[in-house]
């Protein structure tokens, strides 16, 4: 297990869209993840820095109506952004591969119904969806995040099981079969394995999505609440006053734009890598 | 089995997921925490005004006969009035749709006009320099907010450059021209990520097509360059590039609730979104259904075109 | 036949720059085709033989290169020529066809636009006149109700078809060479025995020259007048056919001809050819066969011998070998020592050979009425639940009896539900009717555990050395996970233990255990899979297919290496192959298979000397004798199986039987025993039938069925 990956790893490093990936990821890992500590600011006080400051050395983002420094807030919002990538990949990457699993594996009425149901959800285009099961649970971050878990779901559901079909039919599956394997260990130790590459390029690609997805759902004002600070709230907040202050909206939708830009680079490096003769489905931005 | 066996299951399938959908939508006000007209009028609201609006919304009834109801008022037009401010919604919709449905439909066609010819470029010369260029600008254009790019497109042509109208709508019958003016910034914010998905998808189509036997046994009987772009190559990417025109259509629909946010465009999408930030369970229901139902519907459409475009799908 | 050569390759050489080095696909090839003649080129994968035919047509894309040689057509160097004007050429004067004719053909455009569009190409034809030539053509190769046809789609023809459509397209110009890439390796062995002779009649009446690519002996020996034998990109021996299959110069040529199965020497060893295929990123040094060359001497490593004539004494000048040592190595004798083991003794009847499984004792294996339907894949549930539904007759009422220690034989061509019933005999699959009785155990009516337990008697090797092994585990995981269910050693030394051991006796290496299985090559990987089935410690085994993935050289190996095992462990074997030679030499016992249905069953010998179903005779008579010079009447076969999913009435082979009465289409036949322990599926065999009529019958049958000294080489 250990060798492949070593040279995957080799390989990756050695991809140059995965390389400017790779870099993109790890800065805005490394922000998200230590940025506020370095960068401090509380969000609900009003700062004692000057109002609308244009990007200088000291705010080199600027600052907003409250006189706070946007690059601190923006780094506070890649926080958050990461916190709800973390969460609606966790959730569903796991259903997926539980419903893809168990629909590829157990076909007939089992798959009809999980497959149905996918059918149904991925009815709702885009970001409706989400709207559905917000309009239900009202609106907030994780209420957010929950809804593009959901949302999600069926897209990784539909690509395991895509891919699990094709293993099912593999003779060393039948072989396992012959000497007597349980289902369980069939289905998490011979097929899963071999599910990996596509898992993780999707996994790239749904967090790449999600940041985009929740940015927008918190531009509509579904998602997190003033003071609450993400992305999508600051590029709201500035576009009232993108005519006096264009610097409190540019610069976090750049930020948006190259972090997704990153994500989805390093997902179609892996995918070279991994999976070369897969495709990156790269229609979900919901 | 024929083609019309297909198209009539193809057509039984939509009526399940449209049935399926219609329930669920039923349901958003049913699985609201709480009494759903004791949420909408807030806890100071009395007693009668609650009761008023319990039997209003059909509350007291038991919930088949609910759907029922519901269902039945949905398909005879009698799609009930705006908590808000009482007009009829299904007259708040048949206004607004028509706005939403040009406004995706200007998107697509963006996006169709950018990604023909880019995909093609790319695709007939990997790795080329061309083929970097239009690969650079998919992944730009999958990687920015819509949102976002509307406010910058006002900013620059709107505000700094004044070329085009900010924000609004006009009919395209009393003036087309300022009609198309005032679409154009909406439509591109919304077009540009169909337009990188739609290049990408193009060129990996066009790519696979070039690596067929086909193309190869064309090459050995010596045909023209020419002829096999045009007779084995593209009309063979351009069979799965229509189907996803279907599938960009739905998320033009998903995408139209945002940018109508962004640009004050009064449409469908702006009504699902007001409905959603007031409560206004009638219109978010409706409007939520009328979009499904169109995309269901749209890809019906393209997928009995397909089969009757591709003779080799199996039915 | 003319002497005058049309194509002349001289010193080809086509590499392939790839990430881990160059690959020297072909190095260095030379050879001629003369007018009217059926060239074959012959090797096994990875010899370079593809890339000769691509070459020629300048078919080779980046990262291949063609480095250097010519290709003199018309006195012209095609290698030379601009692009345009070998454009003019390809498919006007030399047309190639390919392996695989469905995808060869466009799915968008009906069969008779995409010939149309090739004639208006290349000849000054209005709409109606290449209308009327499409048809014209399509009714010369055999394609009934060609008007009809015209306008069908590709994916509305069988393979077969598809193959005879690319042959039209291909004649459309009236060519003067047609360079023919495996045609037939994708077809079933009836339709190939069509194709093969559609290819010589259009030799015969049109007087075109064909450039046969192919890896199979019996297609060569079969078809071909002269025939070139490639080996890791270079040909090392060439001559007549008759020569090469019979008195070949090269070892390799040698070993190649002594590793096919024959028809007739049941379950002698084969003789194998040590090693595998070189990589072709860094071919060895001198000769590059003398790795693997039983005759290896110093010279060979250091000196590469060239293609040079045999002394002129030899009975033709027009043989050409690559061997530093043909005149030191007695090749008459090995090949006259291989034919006596083989033939035994001429003209006499050939000496039963007993039964190895023990057919009087009670059998092993009781398979009763056994039924197994599929739905058809292209039917949802909801076509289930509102159309009418229906099946793939995938196996219908079979019953069958295995006895131990013997080899059963399941043959028939695809899609006729061998495959099916072998899994349904290991219980991979649950049978909807019928029962399977293992060792006195109702193995349909087992719980769970019960059935866990019993699986450990019963294993299953597969076809695709490649799908059969998680390429995510490493062989020690993938052998010792058997071990770990059913033989509870817990004990992790012990475990590792057992599987060097079981590694050993399938002839692999202990420090094998720790690799993944992208490191082993097909036989290899074959190997692995063995040892998994064996790890069990079962007594039956059911091979589906076990060598039709390999390369004969390597065929050969595994079956020997499965005989082997039968003896030390005493098993029984269900050997599932849709290559009569290879099941013949295999198999005590043979059950030939059509459409779901056990239409004959009998001890080997009994099965094919003669044949005596009409089904049995015709799948023997497609298979390319490997001896050019016996004349036989051959009947070719007709048509293409039915679909499974709606079996023609009464007798299922009723639609395509040369003996077909009126009472085959409507009355089902019962079953016959004829002989000991023989039975028959058949009409003709019937009761009432008086048994003059059916000694008469057989007797006709000998004398036109099969030569006794038919050898045929295995697909």
């Amino acid at each position: 297990m250990l060798s492949p990956n070593w040279t995957m790893l080799k390989e990756l490093a050695a991809h140059r869209l995965g390389q400017i990936g790779l870099a993109i990821v790890a800065i805005y890992g490394i922000l998200a993840v230590l940025g506020p500590v370095v960068f401090t600011v509380d969000p609900s006080a009003v700062a004692g820095g000057e109002r609308y400051l244009g990007p200088s050395l000291q705010y080199p983002f600027g600052t907003d109506g409250y006189g706070r420094d946007i690059f601190a807030l923006t780094i506070l919002g890649a926080r958050v952004s990461l916190y709800v990538a973390v969460v609606v990949v966790g959730i569903s990457t796991t259903l997926g591969i539980i419903f893809g699993l168990i629909s590829a594996y157990f076909s007939d009425l089992v798959d009809e119904a999980i497959m149905r149901a996918v059918d149904v959800l991925l009815a709702f285009p885009g970001i409706l969806l989400a709207l559905v099961i917000i309009a239900i649970l009202g609106p907030g971050l994780n209420r957010a995040v929950l809804a593009l878990a959901i949302a999600y779901t069926p897209i990784m559901t539909r690509i395991v099981r895509g891919n699990a079909l094709a293993i099912r039919e593999e003779e060393y599956v039948l072989a396992a079969k012959s000497y007597g394997e349980s289902h369980w260990r069939i289905l998490f130790r011979e097929m899963l394995p071999n599910l990996t590459s596509v898992v993780i390029v999707q996994m790239t690609i749904t967090f790449a999505f999600s940041i985009l997805s929740e940015a927008s759902l918190s531009y509509l004002g579904l998602s997190a609440q003033p003071p609450q600070v993400t992305w999508g709230v600051l590029i709201s907040e500035g576009q009232s006053v993108i005519g006096i202050a264009p610097w409190v909206s540019v610069f976090p939708g750049l930020t948006i734009m190259f972090t997704v830009l990153g994500l989805t680079l390093l997902g179609v490096a892996l995918r070279d890598v991994l999976d070369p003769q897969g495709e990156v489905n790269m229609t979900q931005d919901i | 089995m024929g083609w019309i066996t297909y198209s009539v299951r193809r057509l039984l399938i939509s009526v399940f997921v449209l049935f399926v959908a219609s329930i669920l939508i039923f349901s958003i006000v049913r699985l609201i925490p709480g009494d759903p007209a004791r949420v909408f009028l807030g806890p100071t609201a009395d007693q009668e005004a609650v009761d008023t609006l319990r039997v209003q919304l059909d509350l007291h009834l038991p919930i088949y006969e609910q759907y029922l109801n519901w269902i039945a008022g949905v398909l005879t037009g009698n799609w009930g009035n705006s908590l808000i401010n009482d007009i009829p919604v299904f007259d708040l919709v048949l206004i607004r749709f028509p706005r939403s449905i040009q406004l995706a439909i200007f998107s697509l066609i963006i996006g169709v006009i950018i990604s023909l010819p880019l995909g093609l470029l790319a695709a007939l010369q990997p790795n080329s320099g061309r083929d970097y260029a239009a690969l650079f600008f998919s992944q730009f254009g999958m990687s920015v907010p819509s949102f976002w790019l509307g406010i910058i497109l006002m900013l620059v042509f709107g505000r700094y450059l004044g070329v085009l109208p900010a924000s609004g709508y006009v009919s395209p019958m009393e003036d087309p021209v300022a009609a198309v003016s005032h679409m154009i910034m909406p439509a591109f914010a919304l077009g540009t990520i169909n337009a990188a998905v739609l290049t990408r998808f193009l060129r990996s189509e066009i790519l696979e097509q070039r690596g067929k036997e086909y193309v190869l046994t064309a090459r050995a009987f010596g045909h023209y360059k020419g002829t096999i772009l045009r007779k084995y190559v593209l009309k063979n990417a351009l069979i799965p590039y229509m189907t996803n025109l279907g599938i960009q259509f739905g998320w033009v629909l998903g995408g139209v609730v945002i940018i109508e946010v962004v640009f004050s465009y009064p449409g469908l999408g702006r009504l699902v979104l007001d409905g959603l930030l007031n409560r206004d369970y009638p219109v978010i229901q409706m409007g939520l259904l009328v979009l499904i139902s169109t995309y269901v519907l749209v890809n019906l459409v393209v997928d009995l075109t397909y089969s009757v475009l591709n003779p080799k799908i199996r039915y | 036949m003319s002497k005058k050569s049309i194509l002349e390759v001289r010193d080809l050489h086509t590499q392939f720059e790839t990430d881990s080095g160059v690959v020297k696909a072909v190095d260095g090839v030379s050879f001629s085709l003369q007018q009217g003649e059926i060239y074959g080129l012959v090797g096994e994968s990875g010899a370079g033989k593809s890339v000769t035919g691509r070459s020629i047509m300048r078919l080779i894309d980046p990262p291949g290169n063609i480095t250097d040689g010519t290709v003199r057509f018309n006195d012209e160097n095609l290698l030379t020529l601009p692009m345009a004007e070998v454009r003019d050429i390809r498919g006007n004067e030399i047309a190639m066809i390919f392996q695989n004719a469905m995808a060869a053909l466009n799915p968008g455009y009906t069969i008779g636009t995409q010939i149309s569009d090739v004639l208006q190409r290349h000849k000054d034809f209005n709409d109606k006149q290449a209308r009327e030539r499409t048809i014209q053509l399509l009714s010369d190769v055999g394609i009934p109700d060609p008007e009809a046809r015209f306008d069908s789609y590709p994916h509305q023809l069988s393979g077969g078809m598809c193959q005879r459509v690319v042959i039209a397209m291909a004649l459309s110009c009236d060519p003067d060479i047609i360079i023919a890439d495996e045609p037939t390796t994708a077809l079933d062995v009836t339709i190939q025995a069509q194709i093969l002779e559609l290819l010589s009649d259009l030799r015969d009446n049109y007087g075109i020259t064909v450039l046969l690519i192919t890896h199979n002996m019996g297609v060569v020996a079969s078809t071909c007048d002269r025939v070139g034998v490639m080996y890791a990109g270079e040909v090392v021996e060439e001559g007549p056919v008759q020569d090469i299959v019979a008195k070949p110069r090269h070892p390799y040529t040698m070993g190649l001809m002594q590793a096919v199965p024959r028809l007739n020497d049941a379950r002698e060893r084969l003789e194998s050819i040590p090693g595998d295929m070189p990589n072709l990123l860094k071919t060895p040094n001198g000769c590059s066969f003398h790795p693997r060359c039983p005759y290896d001497a110093e010279d060979c490593r250091n000196v590469d011998p060239s293609l040079d004539p045999l002394s002129p004494d030899d009975r033709s000048t027009e043989r050409r070998t690559a061997c530093l040592r043909t005149d030191e190595i007695d090749f008459d004798r090995e090949m006259a020592e291989m034919a006596t083991e083989a033939d035994g003794k001429e003209g006499s009847p050939k000496p039963k050979i007993p039964n190895r499984g023990r057919t009087d004792s009670d059998p092993l294996i009781e398979a009763s009425n056994l039924q197994k339907y599929f739905d058809p894949e292209s039917q949802s549930w909801l076509d289930r639940l509102i159309g009418e539904r229906e099946y793939v007759h995938a196996v219908d009422d079979v019953s069958l009896d295995i006895y131990e220690g013997e080899t059963l034989g399941l043959v028939g061509e695809s899609g006729c539900g061998k495959t099916t019933l072998g899994r349904v005999l290991s219980h991979l699959y649950e049978p909807d009717a019928g029962t399977v009785v293992y060792a006195g155990t109702d193995l349909t009516e087992l719980d769970r555990r019960k059935l866990k337990s019993m699986r450990g008697n019963i294993q299953m090797i597969f076809q695709d050395p490649v799908s059969s092994l998680n390429p995510r585990k490493s062989v020690y995981e993938i052998i010792s996970r058997p071990l770990e269910i059913h033989q509870n050693i817990a004990d992790e030394v012990a475990r590792r233990e057992r599987v060097e051991e079981l590694l050993d006796s399938v002839g692999l290496k202990p420090e094998h255990a720790s690799r993944k299985p992208h490191a082993f090559s097909g036989g290899q990987k074959q190997r692995i899979g063995i040892a998994r089935a064996l790890a069990v410690e079962p007594d039956f085994i059911v091979a589906d297919e076990p060598v039709s993935a390999l390369d004969v050289s390597i065929q050969a190996k595994i079956i020997n290496l499965l005989m082997d095992l039968q003896e030390e462990f005493n098993l029984t074997y269900v050997f599932i192959a849709h290559d009569l030679n290879v099941v013949q030499h295999i198999a005590d016992r043979i059950a030939v298979m059509y459409l779901g249905e056990i239409i004959e069953c009998g001890d080997a010998d009994d099965i094919f000397t003669p044949p005596h179903h009409p089904y049995t005779e015709m799948l023997l008579s497609s298979i390319p004798p490997l001896d050019p010079s016996a004349e036989t009447d051959r009947i070719v076969p007709r048509g293409t199986p039915p679909s499974p999913i709606d079996p023609p009435s009464g007798c299922r082979f009723h639609t395509r039987c040369p003996r077909a009465m009126e009472e085959c289409k409507s009355v089902v036949p019962a079953d016959h025993q004829f002989g000991e322990d023989h039975t028959i599926t058949c009409h003709l065999f019937d009761d009432d039938r008086d048994h003059a009529e059916i000694n008469a019958l057989i007797a006709e049958q000998e004398a036109y069925g099969v030569p006794k000294d038919q050898l045929v080489d295995s697909d």
